[in-house]
């Protein structure tokens, strides 16, 4: 069976906000200093672990982000004129590298020319 | 060459090749039989093919237009002005944000406007032509012309 309060509820929250020990409505006697500090550390390893994942997962989101971003509007986009012509260059000097066309072509080729 | 000059050529031209910039390299460096076309040669032809690309040049001109290298490509053309040999040669990188021109006397700059426009187009038929007619091979698909 419940009793009332042994103290009025207004020192109970003066209590509960500056830390003091006061007696619950209930009789039993509720450290709210303790109970503040543990809600408090409960709170800020809350927030830490909030914090930590964020802080920890956040660069690496962000970073996937901007990469897939960067991928898809590469494979998204046209190459430009610009991009074109640099692979062609470059096939160009792969295809001569590994040319072995014979010498007896060139009469050939220069008349095709 | 004096030191000096050269650093002052590295400094605004890029690269320490300014004084072989112009000349179509003789890259024997890589072993080729000798019963094939060298690379020097294989540019050779090339350029033939390059020169053509923007018509006939006027009477008495000579034009060269190769590509160097997988970044570099080179404009060339000689002519004879009251009895003077005179050339020019441009030389054009390829840059990821644009065409940068270099020319003698330390001028360089980013290509624009109808200049890039006809870079680009003569690059692309160079491109097509040289591996079809040259190196027989589809510019589009890659594959060997049959």
């Amino acid at each position: 069976m419940n009793t009332l309060p042994s103290q009025p509820l207004s020192s109970i929250e003066n209590a509960s906000r500056y830390g003091g020990v006061a007696e619950a409505y209930d009789g039993e006697r509720v450290d709210f200093s303790k109970k503040r500090a543990s809600s408090i550390e409960a709170l800020t390893n809350s927030v830490l672990e909030s914090y930590g994942a964020a802080t920890q997962n956040a660069p690496e989101s962000a970073a996937s982000l901007y990469e897939n971003a960067s991928l898809q509007s590469m494979f998204e986009r046209e190459p430009t004129r610009l991009e074109i012509i640099i692979s062609m260059t470059k096939k160009l000097n792969l295809v001569r590298d590994e040319a072995a066309i014979p010498k007896d072509r060139v009469a050939e080729i220069k008349q095709s020319i | 060459m004096n030191a000096l000059v050269k650093k002052a050529l590295e400094l605004l031209v890029g690269d320490d090749s300014q004084t072989d910039l112009f000349k179509v390299p003789n890259k024997s460096s890589k072993n080729r039989p000798l019963k094939t076309l060298s690379e020097r040669e294989l540019i050779n032809l090339e350029s033939a093919i390059g020169a053509k690309i923007f018509g006939t040049p006027p009477k008495g001109h000579r034009r060269e237009f190769f590509n160097l290298d997988e970044r570099t490509w080179i404009w060339y053309e000689e002519w004879k002005e009251h009895g003077k040999d005179m050339s020019t040669t441009i030389r054009y990188e390829l840059h990821d944000k644009g065409v940068f021109k270099v020319q003698e006397g330390a001028r360089y700059s980013y290509i624009e406007g109808e200049e890039l426009e006809h870079f680009i187009l003569a690059v692309r038929m160079y491109y097509e032509q040289v591996m079809r007619k040259i190196y027989r091979i589809d510019p589009a698909t890659g594959q060997k012309l049959v």
